[in-house]
């Protein structure tokens, strides 16, 4: 049988918890902000499908429109979903905002108390995100960005 | 009072080890050479050093932590992953000490097996043990945690389906 001389200490184990929650926050951060960023900039969306559609075309060289014969009409309806989408964020951006602001900063918490490892990259990035989302915030508010 | 200089190199983030000498864990921080060192002050003659390495299934609330981050990470969508391999250190040494101190300990790179560690040092030191292995039940509840996540993603999908198909009909 194997000899084990690990501790199992209560507080490696929730400081590693710890760690895991600021970087599920991260995740969930990264993406929040990029529904808000959808829903201010509603092009974002429109543009992101008509560059994975035109990516499709030139890997395909074309043959999609065989595979796919109404490939065009799929992909104009897919950008009017997402003009739709778009809407749903910006008319409760107020609701959406908020939670996108809250979740980097617990997230930055559980990292910088990480005494084990050091998040410097994940840190930077929060901050940055941070940044943005307040200055979006201000954006709203003032009525800059409708 | 002797004091003993600890530098310990060829460390990533991913063998994050936990060193504790005479039972009491201590602190490395990182210098300007990549490397990380932990200073100790001790009144005995002969020290016992033991590196571990932690791996989160191996904690007695395990499960509980698993069950938190797969409802906080959407149902697992956004959480990093465990540790797959499963590998930790046993590595445990006695040093006599002098005047002044001065351990080296290198660490290999992380395998199934083999020497975790060199240690260079002008003291007198005993090997007691000094290994990398695959924990077998840290990996049992890895698969576990695995078939649980499959299970649920299951179920998720399924009820999606009977809900969206449900509203759809109505």
């Amino acid at each position: 049988m194997q000899k084990s001389y690990i501790t199992s200490n209560g507080k490696i184990e929730f400081n590693a918890f710890i760690t895991r929650l600021g970087k599920i926050l991260f995740n969930i951060s990264i993406v929040s902000w990029l529904l808000c960023l959808s829903g201010i900039l509603s092009f974002v969306a429109t543009a992101a499908i008509f560059i994975i559609g035109f990516c499709l075309i030139v890997v395909s060289f074309g043959t999609i429109f065989i595979a796919i014969p109404n490939f065009g009409s799929v992909f104009l309806t897919s950008a009017s979903i997402s003009t739709q989408i778009s809407a749903f964020f910006l008319e409760n951006i107020f609701i959406f905002i908020p939670i996108a602001l809250i979740l980097p900063i617990f997230s930055m918490v559980c990292l910088v108390i990480d005494k084990q490892n050091k998040h410097t990259s994940r840190i930077i990035a929060l901050s940055i995100l941070i940044a943005i989302e307040i200055l979006m915030l201000i954006g709203l508010i003032v009525g800059v960005i409708k | 009072m002797r004091t003993v200089n600890l530098r310990m190199l060829g460390l990533d983030s991913k063998v994050c080890p936990n060193i504790t000498v005479d039972g009491k864990y201590i602190k490395g921080n990182k210098n300007k050479f990549e490397s990380y060192e932990a200073t100790f002050e001790t009144e005995k003659d002969e020290v016992e050093i033991v590196i571990t390495r932690f791996l989160e299934l191996n904690g007695k609330l395990w499960w509980l932590y698993a069950l938190i981050s797969f409802i906080i990470s959407v149902f697992g969508l956004f959480e990093p992953r465990y540790d797959k391999k499963n590998i930790v250190i046993d590595c445990k040494f006695k040093l006599k000490l002098k005047d002044t101190n001065e351990v080296k300990i290198k660490f290999n790179t992380m395998s199934k097996e083999g020497n975790a560690v060199e240690i260079e040092t002008e003291n007198e030191y005993s090997i007691i043990e000094n290994k990398y292995y695959v924990d077998k039940k840290a990996k049992t509840k890895w698969t576990i945690l695995l078939l649980t996540k499959l299970v649920l993603w299951v179920i998720i999908i399924v009820l999606a389906v009977y809900f969206i198909i449900n509203k759809v009909g109505k």
